[in-house]
């Protein structure tokens, strides 16, 4: 065996000790299991705060329900107030009621500061507790936890995973493969950026693994109190009135409502109060005075949404393309080109459904290559869309269109649209070149598009209305906070913002 | 043809079977849901009974020509713990229990010196918490028997009811007129 050799398999056989070790240390580490009390509605002496209760009952993995818990639990203990107008619970409005909140935990004062950010003076719907993006909402959130976190530990009631040292030497640990590697493959005579490369490699999914598992875990007491409050889950579970209490219910359960969330029982109450990056398509506004619900529709289909003229004029351009591309092929077109020739040929038809596919795609494809919009898949699709031509030929199929001089009627039916369409590009960049509109409101939402290229949805509330369509923000326009209140010129046949001015941030 | 029709009706008795057993089960978890949560009732009012002997006494030292007072709230734990009381009666002698702790505890403001006792004021904390405690017991109590009427009131409760006997009505543990609190109304 040689060195190289030696050196790649002693990495490997380090991979196989330090996933033993990991797998010990997971197994040493695990939460013992809980031994849930009997059934009962005491809280027992100094309870845990509703926020702790969740983490508990989520296992010490997460804190899901915790902040809408926290929130029933201030409105139990006065903070807040939770009122229901109507039938509908979604509709419920929850209010401050300046009560004295000097004694709150970090994770109570964050809830009672998000719903004062959004509530103010006057209250707010529920809905609109809701973060209006992911990013603001996962930060928020884990901000939240940490808090949660600490008072658990606090109470004797959660620890982290692994013990400092043992982290660390499982971190150190986990590059020795990487490093065995690269010297292997600097002694095998590959370069500098393969031995790196190499190196690291093996290293990303180990470091994947530690990161996943880091975290907490349960001491004896927490243990014990989980035990009691599964025991309270249990007594709320076996009372099916309480599953479906609304928020507002608070008024008459008390605490008993935000412990059932923590808990998971009171799964309306739960899902209502949604700290999270809440609905894209239903967002509630005050911008105009009142607060109601927005409905935003995002034209991710519209044809030449947020384009600029060069762009439309392109597109236009790649659409008569492909209509006047399409009829030369129709009128071209000859049944001969199907028919097989030479010496020992029979004229029979040779894959005329092949014939015809490539033509079509191959027109399609020049209409891709004008449109900028060829990519690395392209000729993939492209390859895929001959097979249905294809497997018509095998079975006989399209010979007789082959054989017809002129337009068939899906040719004729393709020309008329996307003769349609170039000319629907050419209104559309007519149109962008006019004076843009102002519009002012605040920003609902800001969506990002899975293509960075594309231009990002805006959503405005301008105050006029309970319906928008999103705007078109350029990709290299700076981001704009949701809640701002901005002035935008805009080009209403695009949706294209032109320019944005944030009047108050 | 017979094997298809044959095998449609197996299926169908089988399931018809499968919510009959279902919904008899439910019946039987709600019933026992009740008597639970009575029992929970039991053991807070029991907790507030043992400690008017002590709240009694403390008063006695300082209060001792209130005997009308004290005597009235003995009285009343007397009838309450008396036992073989059906459901809306020991709900009235909690009530008037109630009532009478109110009086004596109403006492304190007569006598500063029995206020300050921190004794007293102790026994006076742990029976506020121990009546909060069976108000939230009664609100369980209240919502079990409520879930119990409305499975024994639909269909097909209404008809398994009877199959298994030990199906009844369950009376509501009430608040009497003296301990409802006035209801605060608010316009949103």
């Amino acid at each position: 065996m040689t060195f190289e050799a030696e050196l790649y398999w002693s990495g490997a056989g380090l991979i196989a000790l330090w996933l033993a070790a990991f797998g010990i240390a997971l197994a040493a580490t695990r939460n013992g299991a809980v031994e849930a009390a009997p059934a009962t509605q005491e809280f027992g002496p100094e309870p845990e705060s509703p926020a702790v209760v969740a983490l508990l009952a989520n296992r010490w993995r997460s804190v899901d329900r915790a902040a809408a818990a926290t929130l029933l639990d201030l409105a139990a203990r006065g903070l807040l107030e939770l009122r229901q107008p109507a039938d509908d619970p979604a509709h419920s409005t929850v209010h401050l009621t300046g009560k004295d909140a000097a004694d709150l935990t970090p994770y109570e004062r964050r809830v009672l500061a998000r719903v004062a950010e959004r509530a103010g003076e006057t209250g707010a719907p529920i809905g609109a507790i809701a973060f209006r993006g992911e990013e603001r909402a996962k930060a928020w959130n884990g901000a939240l936890r940490q808090e949660i976190v600490v008072e658990a530990r606090r109470r004797g009631l959660s620890r982290t995973r692994f013990a400092p040292l043992l982290a660390t030497a499982l971190f150190m640990t986990l590059f020795a493969p990487g490093a065995l590697f690269g010297v292997a493959a600097v002694s095998g005579g590959h370069g500098i950026r393969g031995a790196l490369a190499v190196a690291v490699l093996p290293a990303l999914p180990l470091m994947w693994l530690l990161a996943r598992s880091l975290g907490e875990r349960a001491t004896p007491r927490g243990l014990e109190r989980a035990g009691h409050w599964a025991g309270v889950q249990a007594w709320l579970h076996a009372h099916e009135e309480f599953a479906p209490l609304p928020p507002a219910a608070v008024t008459v359960w008390d605490r008993y409502l935000g412990y059932g969330t923590a808990l998971g029982v009171t799964s309306r109450a739960g899902r209502l109060l949604g700290f999270d990056a809440g609905d894209k398509r239903r967002v509630w506004s005050s911008y105009g005075g009142t607060w109601r619900p927005v409905r935003i529709r995002y034209p991710r289909l519209r044809p030449g949404f947020g384009a600029t003229t060069a762009r439309l004029l392109q597109l236009a351009c790649a659409a008569g393309v492909v209509a006047v591309g399409l009829y030369l092929f129709a009128v071209l077109r000859q049944p001969d080109w199907a028919v097989t020739t030479g010496p020992d040929a029979d004229h029979s038809l040779r894959r005329p459904g092949l014939l015809l596919s490539a033509g079509w795609v191959g027109i399609a494809l020049l209409g891709v290559l004008v449109a900028g919009r060829f990519g690395r898949w392209t000729l993939f699709v492209a390859f895929l869309a001959l097979m249905p031509g294809n497997f018509g030929s095998a079975h006989g199929w399209l010979g007789h269109a082959m054989d017809r001089s002129g337009l068939l009627v899906g040719e004729t039916v393709a020309i008329v649209s996307f003769g349609a369409l170039a000319a629907y590009y050419l209104t559309l960049a007519v149109l962008e070149r006019r004076a843009p509109h102002t519009v002012t409101g605040e920003v609902l939402r800001m969506e990002p598009r899975r293509r960075e290229s594309a231009p990002r949805f805006l959503a405005l509330d301008t105050g006029d209305a309970d319906r928008t369509v999103a705007w078109a923000l350029p990709p290299e326009a700076p981001a704009v906070a949701p809640g701002s209140v901005v002035r935008l010129a805009v080009s209403p046949a695009t949706r294209a913002v032109r320019s944005a001015d944030v009047v108050t941030g | 043809m017979g094997v298809i029709v044959g095998g449609i009706s197996a299926v169908l008795i089988a399931v018809l079977a499968w919510w009959l057993v279902r919904t008899y089960n439910r019946l039987v978890r709600l019933r026992n849901q009740t008597q639970a949560s009575w029992a929970q009732i039991d053991v807070q009012l029991k907790r507030r009974h043992e400690l008017i002997p002590n709240l009694v006494e403390g008063a006695r030292g300082y209060a001792a020509h209130e005997r009308a007072t004290l005597e009235a709230v003995v009285a009343a734990r007397g009838v309450a713990t008396g036992g073989g009381l059906g459901i809306v009666d020991q709900a009235a002698a909690e009530d008037a229990l109630t009532a009478s702790l109110g009086r004596l505890l109403a006492l304190g403001e007569n006598y500063p010196q029995l206020k300050a006792d921190r004794h007293f004021a102790t026994l006076q904390e742990e029976l506020t918490t121990a009546e909060d405690r069976i108000a939230y017991a009664r609100q369980f109590y209240n919502s079990a028997v409520q879930s119990y009427h409305t499975a024994l009131e639909s269909f097909p409760g209404n008809l398994l009811a009877g199959l298994g006997g030990a199906h009844g009505r369950k009376e509501y543990f009430e608040a009497g007129a003296v301990v409802q609190d006035a209801v605060q109304v608010r316009f949103a």
